[in-house]
């Protein structure tokens, strides 16, 4: 399959500045068995500095499995992806471990958050992996401040030394939260954040979100099934037989 | 940083992983003891069998020995390697001490002035050697003893004993107060012998009650007699043991003081020197006692025992050994002073049993030793090389041959050499100096074949200590060799362990690595907390295993004691392994070598799970269940 398969209909408006992440005919398949499914048919997607993009679409759509190719976790097997102008099949593996570190941010539905460390602890992921054991010791001031700054702005600031296990769901995706935007991310990616939540946790949770765009201006990708949920951001596309389309 | 704050949560969190702490201690904990103890083993092997033989040995292959020795040394000697060659003869006899012992033994002739140039011999000795050196370290010096010092050795700084032991006036107060009670004690004894029903309890009572009734008598006596108040240490160990601690320590009284441990130090290096070393000179007190306690034989009879020559013995002989607690025990009074006879059986260079079958003669044990190697001591006695020459009809003899008298050379079963360093220390030094040797033997055996005295025997054989210790030695090593082997494969068995619960754990961990992938974490990132994880394992257990082994090798002997005195095994048989202590001295560069691959086996168990997980995908890994 060629990387570089034109794309007849881009479901992206041509006039906003500043890209900064950018997918062009992203194709992904799953072996199942024998038989092999085409999940991402060519999506394309271009990004802008502080924009909050939504992407919907049914159970089992390939919404995440998109996510996870333009966050650098997973790899395309046709199309590019590009951040800041530079191609992710172009870096070494090391080179995307450090974008995942420093410049993007995930929350996943499941919280994935680590059962052995505590709620500072798992917020300091990110700093610890970045720093070696020296540099982490002498930043660690700074480290937990920032750390600690970003609880309390979650109301998590009586929670510090708690394990994941003693938290709410609600608790625990703030948490999430917190580590992914530990590093100060530019982009943020929320794979159904709310996902796993009732309604009401879920609306605090979106809360949550939503203020980071409105007040910090963060660059966020969401992903979900709930339409509702969606029309929070700048734009909402719908991912549909493998393609993205714009939302009518 | 996450790595090392990770391997810190895992060590403390998953408990699983302790397991695999445990094996890699257990192991390293019984390779150390294992080799420890073998390599001890052979050491002390080597060591104590180098310092009882010659560095070189000519050796007979038969028991009628081989002839012209004294040329042979003489020529030997002349070689500039070499510090001297000794006659020594091997043989076996049949040793009855006092009748209260018959046993087969094994029986060295020594010449006793010379064989200290070859060997270590000398420094086994008890009464001339290593008693004077307890003496210099401060153990108490009795009665008979500072006597003997003073007039044998001339030993003018040795306090004789009487004037140390007289009772003070204190004392003597003491002692007369305590009479009543002593009375009183022996009153008791003789109304409990009535009382007591088993015989045997019985026959202890009356024992007791003489002893108390004469110590009350013999209280009254030293208490009344000022100028004759001499307690002998017997009698106030006596007094102390039944009446309390009235009077002083004998023992204490006798210790030594600077000036008699100085002249005791001085005497032990001097028995050393050949001329002073006269192992088998029995003391005139033994033979003044043994008058003494016979005072109705006849004279010839009196004059004829006093005329035996000494015998030392090894300490199994006369059955000193060392009891549980590691004492030495069994050194009686008696033994120094008792007649023994030993059988020995000469064999002619036909090959015959001369004398009809055995040749008896009397000897006082004037001395024991004790070489450490239990082969020697359990069974071997020392005399002198010119008496056991003649027992054995081995000594020059005139004969008839063919209607012409001949002399018969005298012969010997060994010639033991020493060497000078740096060939005594080393392997190829001395097979280098045996090979310089062999040529000397032949010639000497020829030159006496065309003098017209050719000698048809059995080629004697030259071989260094450790060929003619091969056979024990080698079976050693490869003991070692094998055992440390299959030890090591146990140990692989630890390596699979921890494989095992760290890929428990990997899989176990997959959503986490899936996570901390997903914050950035590289696969050498990742593959780095597993393989820390086995370092940590590896040095932590390999030093707890350090410690226990240690511990365990340090303290092998008493551990042994223990295990004999409450489950009643002996795992460590003298018998069966030579020497009558476990080494227990650990050997640094071996230590490092099995610490170091501890902890790389244990590196090497977490790489396959380390790889594993540095492999996974992290959206895969996410997906996880
Ligand atoms: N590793 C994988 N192996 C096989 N099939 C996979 C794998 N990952 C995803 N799929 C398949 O790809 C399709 C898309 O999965 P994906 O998780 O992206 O859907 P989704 O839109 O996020 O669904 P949901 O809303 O339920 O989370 C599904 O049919 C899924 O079964
Ligand atoms: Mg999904």
């Amino acid at each position: 399959m060629a990387r570089t398969t034109p794309q007849a209909a881009s479901p992206t408006p041509p006039n906003k500045t500043e890209s900064i992440l950018s997918a062009r005919g992203i194709q992904r398949s799953f072996r199942m068995g024998d038989s092999v499914v085409q999940v991402l048919k060519g999506c394309s997607l271009t990004l802008r500095e502080g924009e909050f993009v939504a992407i919907e679409g049914r159970s089992g759509s390939g919404k995440s499995t998109l996510l996870h190719i333009m966050g650098a976790l997973d790899e395309c097997e046709g199309g590019a992806v590009e951040f800041e102008g530079q191609d992710f099949t172009q870096m070494s593996s090391t080179h995307r471990s450090w974008l995942r570190n420093k410049k993007f941010g995930f929350i996943f539905q499941f919280y994935h958050l680590l059962p052995e460390l505590n709620v500072l602890e798992n917020t300091l992921l990110a700093a610890m992996i970045e720093n070696s054991w020296l540099s982490f010791r002498s930043n660690r001031k700074a480290l937990h401040a920032r750390a600690i700054e970003l609880l309390e702005q979650l109301g998590l600031s009586h929670r510090l030394k708690h394990r994941p296990s003693q938290l709410s769901g609600g608790e625990r995706q703030r948490v999430a939260i917190a580590r992914a935007l530990m590093n100060n991310p530019r982009v943020l990616f929320a794979d159904e954040p709310t996902g796993n939540l009732d309604v009401e946790t879920g609306r605090q949770i979106m809360d949550v979100i939503e203020k980071l765009h409105r007040d910090s201006g963060q660059t966020i990708v969401m992903v979900t099934h709930d339409r509702a949920l969606a029309r929070e951001a700048d734009r909402v596309l719908v991912l549909k037989d493998g393609k993205l389309e714009k939302a009518e | 940083m996450y790595k090392l704050h990770l391997i810190f949560k895992y060590l403390r969190k998953r408990r699983i992983a302790w397991v695999s702490l445990l094996a890699v201690t257990l192991c390293v904990t019984m390779v150390l003891v294992v080799i420890s103890v073998m390599g001890g083993w052979l050491r002390m092997f080597r060591t104590s069998f180098h310092g009882l033989s010659g560095d070189i040995i000519v050796q007979s292959g038969s028991l009628s020995g081989f002839p012209y020795y004294n040329e042979m040394i003489a020529e030997i000697e002349k070689l500039p390697e070499v510090t001297a060659g000794v006659p020594v003869i091997q043989t076996f006899g049949l040793i009855n001490i006092n009748n209260r012992k018959t046993a087969g033994v094994q029986v060295f002739g020594y010449p006793a002035d010379k064989i200290g140039k070859v060997n270590e011999f000398p420094k086994s000795l008890w009464r001339q050697y290593n008693q004077w050196l307890e003496w210099a370290d401060g153990a108490a010096i009795d009665p008979r003893d500072r006597l003997e010092l003073r007039e044998q050795y001339g030993l003018d700084v040795i306090r004789p004993g009487g004037p140390l032991l007289q009772l003070t006036a204190e004392e003597r107060d003491h002692l007369r107060k305590a009479v009543p009670e002593a009375t009183k004690k022996a009153e008791a004894a003789r109304q409990a012998i009535n009382k007591a029903t088993d015989p045997a309890e019985k026959d202890g009572n009356v024992h007791d009650f003489e002893d108390l009734i004469w110590l009350s008598r013999r209280m009254q006596e030293l208490a009344d007699s000022p100028n004759d108040g001499i307690a002998d240490p017997y009698e106030r160990e006596m007094i102390r043991k039944q009446l309390g601690n009235i009077i002083d320590d004998p023992n204490e009284r006798l210790k030594p003081n600077d000036a008699e441990r100085a002249a005791a130090r001085a005497q032990a290096e001097k028995r050393l020197a050949s001329a002073s070393f006269k192992p088998f000179l029995p003391p005139d007190e033994y033979k003044a006692a043994f008058r003494a306690s016979n005072p109705n034989a006849k004279k010839d009879f009196i004059d004829s025992v006093t005329k035996f020559d000494g015998m030392i013995a090894g300490t199994g002989v006369v059955n000193i050994h060392k009891d549980a607690q590691g004492k030495f025990v069994g050194r009686q009074d008696f033994l120094y002073r008792i007649p023994v006879s030993l059988t020995v059986m000469g064999v002619s260079t036909t090959g015959k049993l001369e004398f009809g079958g055995g040749h008896e003669r009397n000897y006082w044990i004037s001395d024991t030793s004790r070489t450490k190697v239990w082969q020697y001591d359990s069974n071997t006695v020392y005399v002198p090389f010119d008496v056991l020459q003649g027992d054995l009809g081995m000594e020059a003899q005139q004969a008839e041959q063919d209607g012409k008298p001949i002399t018969l050379p005298a012969r010997t079963s060994e010639i033991h050499i020493g060497v000078k360093e740096p060939w005594h220390s080393s392997t190829q030094g001395l097979i280098a100096i045996r090979d310089k040797i062999k040529p000397i033997i032949n010639r000497v055996l020829e030159e006496k074949a065309r003098q017209g005295q050719p000698y048809n025997g059995a080629l004697p054989t030259v071989r260094t200590w450790e060929e003619s210790q091969a056979k024990w030695m080698g079976a050693i090593e490869k003991e070692m060799v094998l055992v440390t082997g299959l030890f090591g494969m146990i140990s692989v068995v630890a390596v699979f362990l921890i494989f095992c619960i760290f890929y428990m754990i990997v899989v176990e961990k997959t959503r986490d690595i899936g996570i901390i992938k997903s914050v950035g974490a590289t696969s050498s990132g990742v593959a780095g907390i597993f393989l820390g994880y086995g370092a940590v394992i590896g040095i932590v257990g390999s030093g707890l295993g350090f410690l226990v082994g240690y511990l365990i090798v340090h303290n092998i002997n008493t551990l042994h004691g223990w295990l004999g005195e409450v489950l009643h095994v002996q795992v460590w048989d003298p018998e069966v392994y030579a020497f009558d202590t476990i080494p227990n001295t650990m050997e640094p560069v071996r230590v490092a070598w099995i610490l170091g691959i501890a902890v790389i086996a244990s590196v090497i168990g977490a790489l396959v799970p380390a790889i594993r997980a540095a492999r996974l995908n992290p959206v895969e890994a996410l997906r996880w269940e």
